[in-house]
């Protein structure tokens, strides 16, 4: 992995979390799901990244999940947030929100004023 | 036409080809291998499987029955491959570590482990685990311990004793482990694949192991089988052995401490260490813990033997762990006991008590010792208890035991008369406690007129506990007055000072006056010359024979001229007869 690439993947990584508590936060949703509008916003590249992450932040104690019988295949797990996850979620919007300001502030091309 | 294997993935059930069921297997076992139970890893690959299990029924649709090796390449790139599953959540793995800027893998390269390497082995793989470790090839160890093998053995038994205690490299972790490469995916799944490659090629029979390309190693194999058939076999042999021995050792030891316990056989030592030496409870739990604290690691190498001989493969945790817990608790058992035990010492205390005697008529006092005590000692020689021997200083029955360390002093004494003084040590837990156990022992002193009798040694009661107790007793004799010390005091008396400088053994039977100088002798001259031989041996091997003999001396002699010098009596033998000359003592 080249040095760019590493540094890349590191960017990325920090603001997956927020994106997948903020897209469960819209709504009961499947992985696949998921999946689909991180590949859309090419956040990830492969399916398998998403499982332990979401088995992570379950264990955290951030998600709920429900099982919904499915027409292909065996029967999903529907993913929810919970009280503490809307929290966590919401205190991360913020703490983004500020830096994304202070990344533009700080790689904007105005002198120090 | 391929063969197809039928699986149950994710609670549905596919047929597969067994190409792409082996391809499937590979990468479910690699991502699992990424993970540790306590990141969830059964939640996760279930997760994954399920996913697996929707996206091959979406792909077979329903005109198809078999998942082939296409829907498992899709599966694969779809969800990413082992590394990019894992990669994903890695501060997940490594949370507690400082942020990931830097290095952002953390590997453990370098990390070594001493294992026995399976695949790579003669006897037991213990030369290619060293090997593994130090970086050497693992011929030259095999060569060295061959050789050491004739060195009285001394590489056999080290070999056996390296197979017991070095684990085998078991799961593929280890093996990486062993080798010294980090534990990531890339790695697990190289050495996967190297096993599954080694394993079909030798069931196609092509070639045997990645050792086997060069012709010398081939020599050394066939060499090699011969040579394991004939170590397997003895090895075999001396395991069953030691193991005898073992079984032996387990069985002495269980009915030592029967015995020791008062279960079986004669009851003599639990009780003696009861009644004189310590509590009951310390005398069962410390037997419980020297059980624990010997018998354990006997069981446990007896355990190994017994597994590698009869080749059983699972460790069992359980005995592991429950042999570990039991070994320690008896090891802190031992410890505890003893400290317990020494604290039973730790303090003592000395009483001096001036014992009253009665002065006797003449200016003599006779000392003596007690009829009983050694009418005694001889009676319970042939007891039963092995404690019995005189030159332990103990002697015991069950109601009461008897301790040999008793000294006796002669000093000056102040005034006019004779005075007795006794001191007696103890040690005990405390103060209080070491007093009260010097107090507790019965030493008997009896005086007839002018003679004193002392006793060998002093008694412990029963109940009352041995606690180093110490009996010095001074007899102190007034300038001008003298004592006489009986033949039988020999045992008594301790390093008594006098002007002659006489052992206490050579003192016994005389009487010593007490001088302004000293204890001094006045009729050991002639005492010392009871029936005595000399002989004196020339250069030219002629011998002069001196026969002392109460008043009488008889003397043969040669022409040659014999001195004889003592500080008392000076003998001169020559040709012109004999000379002796006695000192005038007074």
């Amino acid at each position: 992995m080249s040095n760019l690439e590493n540094t890349q993947a590191q960017m990325r990584r920090g603001v997956l979390e927020f994106c997948i508590l903020s897209i469960i936060g819209q709504g009961e949703v499947y992985p696949s799901d998921i999946i689909a509008k991180m590949k859309d916003a090419k956040l990830m590249v492969v399916e398998g990244t998403l499982y332990p992450l979401l088995t992570r932040l379950k264990n955290q104690g951030l998600l709920a999940y429900t099982w919904k019988e499915s027409s292909s295949g065996p029967p999903r797990k529907y993913y929810t947030l919970t009280p503490i996850g809307e929290q966590f979620t919401s205190e991360l919007r913020i703490t983004w929100q500020e830096l994304v300001d202070a990344v533009n502030q700080t790689t904007s091309n105005n002198p120090i004023s | 036409m391929n063969k197809t294997v039928t699986v149950n993935i994710g609670g549905m059930v596919f047929h597969i080809e067994e190409q792409a069921y082996d391809q499937l297997k590979k990468y479910l076992e690699a991502i699992r291998g990424y993970f540790t139970s306590s990141d969830g890893r059964d939640e996760i690959i279930q997760d994954i499987e399920s996913r697996v299990a929707e996206m091959f029924t979406e792909r077979i649709g329903s005109n198809r029955q078999v998942v082939i090796a296409s829907d498992v390449e899709h599966v694969i790139n779809t969800m990413g491959r082992p590394e990019q599953v894992a990669g994903a959540d890695e501060e997940n793995a490594d949370s507690n570590s400082s942020s990931g800027i830097g290095g952002a893998t953390s590997e453990s390269r370098g990390y070594r482990r001493l294992y026995r390497d399976p695949d790579d082995k003669v006897i037991g793989g213990v030369c290619s685990g060293i090997s593994h470790y130090i970086g050497i090839d693992p011929i030259w160890l095999r060569l060295i311990f061959a050789i050491a093998f004739f060195v009285m053995g001394t590489g056999f038994l080290l070999y056996i004793l390296l197979l017991v205690i070095v684990p085998k490299a078991k799961s593929t972790t280890e093996k990486l482990e062993m080798k010294g490469q980090p534990i990531n995916i890339d790695n697990i799944k190289k050495t996967i694949e190297e096993e599954v490659e080694d394993i079909k090629s030798r069931i196609s029979g092509k070639g045997s192991s990645k050792a086997g390309s060069s012709k010398i190693a081939n020599f050394f194999e066939a060499i090699g089988a011969i040579i394991v058939a004939a170590i397997k076999f003895f090895v075999g042999f001396i395991g069953v052995i030691i193991a005898i021995v073992l079984i032996g050792l387990l069985f002495a030891l269980f009915v030592t401490l029967l015995g020791m316990s008062g279960v079986i056989g004669d009851t003599s030592i639990p009780i003696f260490l009861t009644h004189f030496f310590l509590e009951s409870w310390q005398v069962n739990t410390g037997m419980f813990a020297l059980a624990l604290a010997v018998g354990i690691p006997l069981i446990v190498i007896l355990y190994r033997i017994a597994r590698s001989l009869f080749k059983l493969k699972n460790e069992s945790k359980l005995f592991n762990y429950s042999t570990g817990i039991l070994w320690i608790v008896g090891m802190l058992l031992t410890i505890w006991i003893g400290i317990n035990i020494s604290s039973q010492f730790r303090n003592s205390n000395t009483d001096r008590i001036v014992i009253p005697i009665v002065q006797p008529q003449s200016n003599t006092i006779h000392l003596a010792a007690m009829d009983e005590t050694f009418s005694r000692m001889q009676d319970y020689d042939d007891s039963n208890f092995s404690w019995n021997s005189d030159s332990w200083g103990i002697n015991s029955d069950e109601d009461s035991v008897s301790f040999d360390d008793v000294e006796l002093t002669v000093q000056r004494a102040e005034g006019n008369e004779f005075e007795l003084v006794r001191i007696t040590t103890s040690r005990g837990s405390s103060r209080k406690n070491a007093e009260l156990n010097s107090r507790q022992i019965v030493y008997p002193i009896q005086q007839n007129d002018s003679i004193i009798h002392f006793s060998k040694s002093y008694i412990i009661p029963k109940g009352v506990k041995f606690r180093v107790q110490k009996i010095r007793l001074i007899l102190k004799v007034p300038e001008g007055k003298s004592v006489f010390l009986g033949q039988e005091m020999e045992d008594v008396i301790y390093n008594i000072k006098n002007t002659t400088n006489t052992w206490d053994n050579d003192m016994v039977g005389h009487t010593w006056t007490m001088t302004s100088k000293g204890l001094d002798c006045l009729n050991c001259n002639l005492d010392e010359s009871n029936s005595l031989n000399y002989n004196y041996s020339t250069d030219k091997d002629e011998k002069v024979k001196v026969r002392v003999n109460g008043k009488n001396i008889d003397i043969n002699s040669e022409d040659d001229t014999i001195n004889w010098d003592n500080k008392d009596v000076k003998i001169k033998i020559d040709g012109d007869g004999v000379v002796i000359d006695a000192k005038e003592k007074r």
